[in-house]
């Protein structure tokens, strides 16, 4: 008999307390980003 | 749960005929662990012509006891991801922080802002389903 070899996608996402702590940065960052680039293209 | 290591022909050969009896029996692999320690542990209760067969093929290719680890969440760990085969075969470590964090991120800019673990869940295992 032949057996078919698929793969299985199982994930378990576990989110810790500092996740959204972290994400916050990374939202401040991406968001002190965008005026910088914004502001780069203002000035030329 | 198949034992690493020691990858000796004979063995490759032991775990072909071992995934073609699985099919055939259509057992489910959580149930096969049961069934397993059950049969290993009451040897001397009658069992099927399968069960025998089953208990067989097993005794060196599956073990019914898992590893257990325990750690300690540090400030510095942010989130946890268990997955199957299919998800660490297809997607590197670096890909997987990568796509939890775009996701993460998208979900908090849009209005509401609420981040959902089931859309990071979705997208890893849609991304890794389509990576060949």
């Amino acid at each position: 008999m032949k057996h078919d070899a698929k793969s299985s996608f199982t994930v378990i996402l576990i989110l810790f307390k500092s996740f959204d702590k972290q994400l916050k940065a990374y939202l401040q960052t991406q968001k002190e980003n965008q005026i910088r680039y914004y502001g780069l293209l203002r000035n030329e | 749960m198949l034992r690493n290591g020691n990858k000796s022909q004979g063995q490759e050969i032991e775990r072909k005929e071992f995934t073609d009896f699985i099919c055939q029996m259509r057992i489910p692999q959580t149930r096969i662990l049961g069934k397993v320690a059950s049969v290993n542990d009451s040897p001397e209760k009658p069992r099927s012509k399968n069960f025998n067969q089953l208990s067989k093929l097993t005794t060196e290719l599956i073990i019914p006891h898992p590893d257990i680890t325990a750690m300690q969440i540090s400030h510095d760990e942010d989130f946890m991801i268990i997955g199957s085969s299919g998800i660490f075969e297809k997607l590197q470590g670096i890909d997987i922080l990568n796509i939890v964090w775009q996701q993460a991120l998208m979900d908090a800019s849009k209005p509401g802002g609420k981040v959902s673990a089931a859309n990071i869940v979705d997208t890893l295992i849609n991304l890794a389903a389509l990576k060949r």
